[in-house]
């Protein structure tokens, strides 16, 4: 198990390596310049002079060739200095201090929300005998499904904060507020269900229903029956802990895609985290907010898998078993 | 048998986790409140709030937070800020302003005649960091006899410097060594305004209260914050909700804060202008007389009714919002009729597609803009409809932002975007003077060239007499009118919406986004 792991943050390692190089690469090929990003917002969005660009490029060190800016980067962010911002000047890390914390949070509950319902509602379509339920639960999954996840939070927004006044609209506290869990919790609600049903929910309960109401009759689950073993054993032993394997893998594959609608969420609810920083960035072409962030978000999709594979190994033994070179099972 | 039971176990589980979801907390307070905070939302967050590195415009926090010598009143007019009067020298060459006594920063510091030095200095030093500092390029030297008064020398007359140091004052205690980019002050910035800044979130709000040591007294309203919400819907909601006061708003949401009984639109004009740019190294545009043609083409009314909605009024020369705007100077309408002889004079004709020709060759031109923008793709297609209309063999073509960034000298034509309510100076020199073309380095990007024109605009910048400035600019405008370089489109006019009680929002021409709303605001209350 060790050495599976250690192997694994090896792997980790040399992804996040080539990632910095491919992003400094291809942020480096992009058109414009962030010299004329900058002096574009430092004056009311009026086309800067090439002249002046040219001066501020000079200034910034965007003159030098590629390898050496990037030696230069990687050097500093080796030391855990990833560098100020073109746009404001704030340290990378700081910023990313306010940032990444509240994306965690949105991102995590949203995880928790859309696991729970996919298991929830899955294993409902897969178990029921009510024609009604599992073709109702089919139509809302397919309408979800095929609703993009901005959709999805605007229509949320329109229905439970302009319509019904339920839930403030955007930000993460009302100005001025510390932050608690009271404080916070109301504010969560409506990005977190965005993110938790609109993005690939449809996908997680069908995988959730298959897995499961394909072992319905399969031998040993007939077996445990038989056996005289209690429903709720049967179903969470013999149904759900094997019929969840698919889900799991696909899941830990899907959180990449959870942190990509993050940023539109984000940015619709005027969520202060890393996405709609990374927007931001992206508009400004502060590159070194913007690798940061490419950065990080590429650390967690990494760990995300890793711990999809755990998961795995731990519901299925067989994928334990064919662990090379053995292994601890 | 049990299984329904479980299914429907499971059914309310996953009900229950989107109960568990959405069962607590509620809106923010609803309607009718008055008094206490004023919460503003708006989209844009500035990088910094420092005011040296903000041209043209300037943010709420920052206009709030910051004074400078001057500032300006509901016309637009230079009338005295921390300066409480000045007086120049007989060749405008000195410019020696007195402080108001006992001035002092908000973190308690008296403001001396050795922070003004220090700001001019810092702006002219900026450089390639700061693009205001081509304001203070005509300061030689900064003379402080005593703690109030401070006298700006100049190589040269610059007749637009009462309009210049009207920038935010920087505190010299707090910058001295540093650069002028230093986050730290910009986001934390410490100045003379009327409120100080006292917390910010970068990505949420900035909140303000107010300053007692402000030379004006005490502003009313007992504190204000700005709330970045970037998303334009999500803003229409925290209007309608109360989750916010007041909010910058869009032309097509005007229609639904209108019905709201609770809130006032404040609608304000703009110095703020489109118009198509040409790019005179393409020979199709040599002809004056088809550039005037085409200014006569364009309906402008139909522009404001269906791309602006209504929010904005026909342009028809960079001056139009100005103090200086030269009477009779606005001489294109639309007049298909008028469109025909010029085309015809220039020795044009008709073609079997209804296109003018000569030669066998069209008006034929590309029309670009940022694909990003979508009001001025809008501005562009229906530009390029009324031209192709009128026989011009307009082709349009929105290019990303980053590819124009780079190919600004090979765009044929462009919708751009320039104006100032303030001095027209900076306005109209970088785009219309020859020195300031795009291969010198300069913004005049379509390269434009007329000498009346550039004769006209350094006249206008050596003297500081308002009739002779005013001649000048009255010479300008008809240059330009003679030889257009743009078909003027409209000016924009920009809408915010603020609670029916507030009292003391006032009307004034406002600058680039429509920034400048809060100018006044230390008179505001409610």
């Amino acid at each position: 198990m060790t050495r599976f792991l250690l192997r694994r943050a090896a792997t980790a390692l040399a992804v996040v390596a080539a990632l910095s190089a491919l992003c400094f690469a291809l942020l480096d090929l992009a058109p414009g310049s962030p010299a004329f990003s900058i002096l574009e917002a430092r004056s009311g969005g009026r086309p800067p002079s090439p002249a002046a660009v040219k001066r501020l490029e000079r200034d910034m060190g965007l003159h030098d060739p590629l390898p050496v800016r990037y030696g230069r980067w990687a050097a500093d962010a080796v030391r855990g200095d990833f560098g100020d911002s073109y746009a404001t000047g704030r340290g990378v890390t700081e910023t990313l201090a306010d940032t990444v914390p509240w994306t965690a949070l949105l991102t995590a509950v949203a995880v928790l929300l859309s696991v729970a319902g996919a298991i929830a509602v899955g294993t409902a379509a897969a178990l029921t005998r009510r024609a009604w339920l599992r073709r109702g639960i089919e139509t809302a999954l397919f309408a979800l499904g095929g609703m993009p996840g901005f959709v999805a939070a605007l229509l949320l927004l329109w229905v439970f904060a302009a319509w019904l006044r339920w839930f403030p609209s955007g930000g993460p506290l009302r100005p001025g507020e510390p932050v608690t869990l009271a404080g916070v919790a109301p504010h969560l609600v409506l990005p977190a269900v965005a993110l938790a049903f609109g993005h690939h929910f449809g996908t997680y309960a069908r995988l959730v229903e298959t897995g499961v109401a394909r072992l319905r009759t399969a031998p040993h689950v007939e077996n445990a029956r038989a056996r005289g073993l209690r429903r709720r054993t049967v179903v969470v032993r013999h149904l759900l802990r094997p019929g969840l394997v698919p889900f799991t893998a696909r899941l830990g594959v899907g959180v990449g895609g959870l942190i990509a609608g993050a940023y539109a969420t984000e940015m619709i609810f005027s969520w202060p985290g890393v996405g709609r920083q990374a927007i931001l960035a992206a508009r400004e072409q502060d590159y070194p907010v913007l690798t940061a962030v490419v950065l990080v978000t590429g650390v967690i999709v990494v760990l995300a898998n890793l711990l999809g594979d755990l998961a795995v190994a731990w519901l299925d033994p067989r994928v334990r078993l064919t662990t090379p070179r053995g292994g601890s099972a | 048998m049990q299984k329904p039971a479980l299914a429907l176990g499971a059914l309310a589980a996953a009900a229950t986790t989107l109960l568990a979801a959405t069962g607590c907390g509620t809106g923010g307070s609803s309607g009718g409140r008055t008094g206490g905070t004023f919460t503003y939302a708006l989209g844009d967050e500035p990088d910094t709030f420092n005011p040296a590195l903000q041209d043209e415009h300037t943010d709420p926090v920052t206009e709030l937070v910051f004074r400078g010598l001057t500032r300006h009143d509901a016309a637009n007019r230079v009338v005295p800020g921390l300066a409480s009067s000045w007086r120049v020298s007989k060749d405008e060459k000195e410019y020696t302003f007195t402080l108001r006594p006992g001035l002092t920063w908000h973190d308690g510091k008296p403001i001396t005649s050795r922070d003004v030095r220090f700001t001019v200095e810092a702006m002219k030093g900026a450089g390639a960091d700061a693009p205001l500092s081509r304001n203070f390029t005509a300061v030689s030297s900064v003379d402080t006899p005593d703690d109030t008064t401070v006298t700006l020398k100049l190589g040269k007359p610059f007749a637009p410097l009462l309009d210049v140091v009207s920038a935010g004052l920087l505190p010299e205690h707090l910058l001295k060594g540093k650069k002028i980019t230093d986050a730290g002050f910009g986001q934390r910035p410490v100045g003379a305004g009327p409120f100080r800044l006292t917390g910010y979130k970068p990505g949420q709000y900035a909140e303000l209260e107010p300053f007692d040591g402000y030379y004006e007294g005490r502003p009313k309203l007992p504190k204000i914050v700005v709330k970045y919400v970037p998303d334009d819907t999500a803003r229409l909601i925290q209007l309608k909700n109360g989750e916010v006061d007041g909010a910058h708003v869009q032309p097509q949401q005007l229609a639904k804060v209108r019905g709201d009984g609770r809130l006032r639109v404040e609608t304000y004009p703009t110095a703020d202008y489109r118009a198509l740019m040409f790019n005179f190294k393409k020979p199709v545009f040599a002809d004056r007389r088809i550039r005037q043609a085409m200014n006569h083409a364009v309906d402008r009314d139909a522009f404001v009714k269906s791309v602006l909605l209504g929010q904005g009024t026909p342009a028809t020369g960079p001056l139009d919002e100005s103090p200086y705007k030269a009477p009779g100077a606005a001489p294109f309408t639309h007049d298909p009729a008028k469109v025909d002889e010029l085309m015809k004079t220039a020795g044009y004709a008709k073609n079997a597609q209804n296109l003018w020709a000569k030669d066998g060759k069209t008006v034929r031109f590309e029309l670009s803009t940022f694909a990003e923008d979508s009001s001025r793709v809008a501005i562009l297609n229906v530009a390029a409809t009324q031209l192709k209309a009128k026989g011009f063999d307009v082709v349009p073509n929105p290019r990303p932002r980053d590819w124009v960034r780079k190919h600004w000298g090979d765009l044929e034509a462009f919708v751009v975007g320039w104006g100032t309510p303030y001095d027209p100076d900076t306005s109209v020199y970088g785009p219309f003077h020859s020195s300031q073309a795009l291969d010198k380095g300069g913004s005049n990007y379509g390269t434009y060239s007329n000498p009346d024109v550039d004769k006209a605009l350094d006249r206008a910048r050596d003297t500081s007499d308002p009739a002779e400035r005013k001649a000048a600019y009255a010479d300008f405008q008809k240059a330009l009118a003679e030889d257009p370089p743009f078909v003027w489109i409209s000016y924009l006019r920009t809408a915010n919406a603020v609670p029916a009680a507030l009292k003391g929002p006032a009307r004034r021409t406002l600058g680039h986004h429509g920034y400048g709303f809060f100018w006044n605001a230390e008179k505001w209350s409610w």
